[in-house]
């Protein structure tokens, strides 16, 4: 049952009722008015009666008192009929006014009128006589037969008055009855009706209740069902997992989390998160901020920074990588910050040992090309000490000894080149980027000679940048070698290096281009380009190469990536390597792309 | 004994005078080309007893010349000099013998008389059957 249906059912369970009842009593005030009614003819009826009886009591008064006059002569005897006068008049204006509607009693009445006055009349004569004529015999038969003619019409007068009044009587007495009978009918059926009704909603009422009951059980049930299927895999991943409050309290940890921070969950459960969750940067060993309070002032998931490190109850300290993200509530308010964050001790090892490798297989490659490069002027400085030997010719050996030494300086300028080359400084300096990249086409010669590569360099001049020199001519060399590799024999490559504005994500610096004319990258490729053991190049590639040049330049605070040049005599690949002029790098050493 | 026409092929001009130099010193007389096609068409268009070649060179490496050569007179010698250590195995098959750049004169001479007149030799590999 919906709320608006609730709420018409409980409005109609108090409404009908109401309604009923007061027509019950509009019904009632109408059967008691029909009955006062009959009540009052009732007493009409024994008022005329009453009225009829006292005139007749005061004809008997005038009767009594005339004869008296007749017998005794004395005046005295005429007081009862002289104070009758005035009440009879009184008493026929009365009845005249009862009697309205009903035209039978009224003529009745008349007729009672007229012969009462013909006794008056005859009275009044009698009153006038001489004493001596008073009992004359005549004169009192003539009284007696206008009394009794007088008296008869009273008398049906009270007659026809009683009949109306055992009629009215009758009438009265039937609406009494019927009064009572329509009260329990009325009555009852009203019960009946009201108590059926309110049977019928009320049951519907208490149905909706018992389904709404069923409803909530059942959904409280689903609900514990589905807090135990996520408790269960909240405990079960390999992740740790912090739950905390609004106020950032810890009000859940699985048990990696309780691995990593040494704390119980039971003792860790509403703690401040930094007390269970104590985090350090890595290099400069100071507290990082409370990713809680972060989520909490950017509303967002966040990540933690790079090098942090997480130090448990009993000191022990792990280098983690984590995220935090709000918990929102339905109406989008934050009810919660949940922190995700994994051991990366172990992987952080692996990089640096990969890296390590990664470099090792960069020196061994270099060591080949400077026996190369180094012996072959070498080999020269041999024939010509074994010429020397045999010559006498002094314009001869003159000019072997020339050329022997033109050799010797060869040698040792490869020397010198490869001396500057792991000549590291151990904080960041300023590079004349054209030179460096020069020092690198300078060493890829003779490879860019041997598979007839043309190079195109469009460099803007005087671009610095700070950095590491070593690190960034590693950088360049694995690109310049990629794209030769990529273009193939006689292919093209093209350097562009110009001058990058600020922007939004970085400072101004360098931005440098090297495009081939190979057969570019396809897209599933290019999105694992940057990952370690990642190679185009089968068993002849490490894998590395991009991957530990990425870190390189993320660690100089710059960027790398594949951008797309429509250029019809470079369709190959074309690498973007952005390098700010201000580096964030802080000391040498390895680094991986994180 | 006539005198052996040796062909040297080197991408690096002035060792490549040197070596001439030093194998002239020894009796030899020297046609020189900087590239793999010059050294082809000297090797084609002269009496050749013997090649010095050089493996890295821009364009066309020793190998592919070395193959060329195989193919077109197999009795040919051929020396493969190099400064590289780790030269492709295929390569160093084609060749009779291999040498390192900075080994020194003598060790390439002695290595390049051993080749020219080995038993065997003679207009044949010296890996060649023997009489």
């Amino acid at each position: 049952m919906k709320q608006p249906q609730f709420n018409r059912t409980l409005r109609q369970l108090v409404m009908l009722p109401i309604v009923l009842l007061v027509l019950l009593a509009g019904f009632l005030v109408w059967q008691i008015a029909a009955t006062t009614s009959a009540q009052r003819a009732l007493d009409h009826s024994d008022q005329v009666t009453a009225q009829l009886q006292e005139l007749q009591n005061l004809f008997i008064d005038q009767e009594t008192g005339l004869r008296g006059f007749q017998l005794t002569g004395d005046p005295v005897m005429l007081d009862p009929w002289k104070a009758a006068v005035g009440p009879i008049q009184a008493h026929f204006t009365a009845l005249r006014g009862m009697l309205g509607g009903d035209p039978d009693q009224l003529k009745t009445l008349d007729d009672l009128e007229v012969r009462y006055n013909q006794w008056l009349g005859f009275a009044n004569a009698v009153l006038h006589q001489d004493t001596a004529a008073l009992n004359a015999a005549g004169i009192n038969q003539r009284g007696k037969a206008l009394m009794d003619a007088l008296r008869s019409s009273a008398a049906r007068m009270v007659l026809h008055e009683e009949d109306l009044r055992a009629v009215r009587s009758q009438h009265a007495r039937w609406l009494l009855g019927r009064e009572l009978i329509s009260l329990m009918v009325s009555a009852g059926v009203v019960g009946i009706f009201l108590a059926l009704f309110t049977r019928h909603h009320v049951h519907a009422i208490s149905q909706s209740y018992q389904r709404r009951i069923d409803e909530i059980t059942k959904s409280s049930g689903e609900l514990f069902e589905s807090q135990q299927w996520f408790k269960t895999t909240l405990e079960s991943i390999g992740d740790a997992v912090i739950a905390c409050d609004h106020r950032g309290a810890v009000s859940f940890m699985n048990a990696v989390a309780e691995k990593l921070t040494g704390w119980p969950p039971a003792e860790a459960r509403g703690k401040p998160l930094a007390k269970v969750f104590h985090i350090i940067n890595e290099q400069t060993r100071k507290p990082c901020e409370n990713p809680v309070d972060k989520v909490r002032r950017l509303k967002k998931v966040v990540g933690l920074a790079n090098h942090t490190l997480l130090i448990d109850r009993a000191g022990s300290e792990y280098v983690i990588d984590d995220s935090a993200a709000p918990i929102m509530s339905g109406t989008g308010k934050m009810i919660g910050v949940v922190l995700v964050f994994r051991d990366v001790t172990e992987e952080r090892r692996v990089q640096t040992a990969l890296v390590a490798s990664e470099k090792l297989a960069v020196a061994g490659r270099l060591a080949a090309s400077i026996a190369h490069e180094i012996h072959n002027p070498l080999d020269s400085v041999a024939n010509l000490h074994f010429l020397l030997a045999q010559e006498n010719d002094p314009a001869k050996r003159e000019e072997y000894l020339r050329l022997a030494q033109q050799e010797l300086g060869r040698t040792m300028q490869i020397s010198r080149t490869m001396l500057s080359l792991y000549r590291e400084p151990r904080a960041p300096i300023q590079i004349d980027l054209r030179e460096l990249i020069e020092g690198v086409l300078l060493l890829l010669d003779r490879r860019l000679q041997h598979q007839g590569i043309r190079m195109e360099t469009k460099i803007a001049g005087d671009l610095a940048v700070e950095g590491f020199p070593a690190e960034l001519r590693q950088v360049f060399t694995n690109l310049i070698v990629n794209a030769i590799e990529a273009s193939g024999a006689k292919g093209k490559v093209r350097i562009t290096m110009e001058h990058a504005e600020s922007a939004e994500m970085h400072g101004a610096g360098a931005a440098i281009e090297i495009a081939d004319s190979g057969p570019g990258i396809d897209p599933e490729a290019a999105k694992r380009l940057f990952q370690p053991f990642f190679t185009t190049k089968g068993a002849d590639g490490t894998g590395l190469g991009l991957w530990v040049s990425m870190g390189i330049v993320q660690k100089h605070g710059g960027s790398i990536s594949i951008v797309e040049r429509a250029d019809p005599e470079l369709p190959g690949a074309c690498i973007r390597v952005f390098l700010p002029a201000r580096t964030m790098a802080q000391q040498a050493g390895v680094t991986a792309a994180d | 004994m006539p005198i052996s026409t040796i062909l040297c092929i080197d991408d690096e001009a002035l060792g490549l005078q040197i070596r001439k130099a030093v194998l002239e010193r020894a009796g030899y007389q020297v046609l020189t080309a900087v590239d793999g096609p010059t050294g082809l068409s000297l090797f084609r268009g002269n009496p050749i007893d013997g090649v010095v070649l050089d493996y890295y060179m821009p364009e066309m490496d020793g190998g592919v010349v070395a193959e060329t050569m195989r193919r077109e007179r197999p009795e040919i010698p051929i020396m493969l000099l190099s400064a590289y250590i780790n030269l492709p195995t295929e390569v160093v098959e084609l060749a009779d013998v291999t040498v390192l750049k900075g080994e020194g004169p003598q060790e390439l001479l002695d290595k390049l008389r051993a080749m020219l007149f080995a038993p065997g030799a003679d207009g044949r590999p010296a890996t060649g059957d023997v009489p």
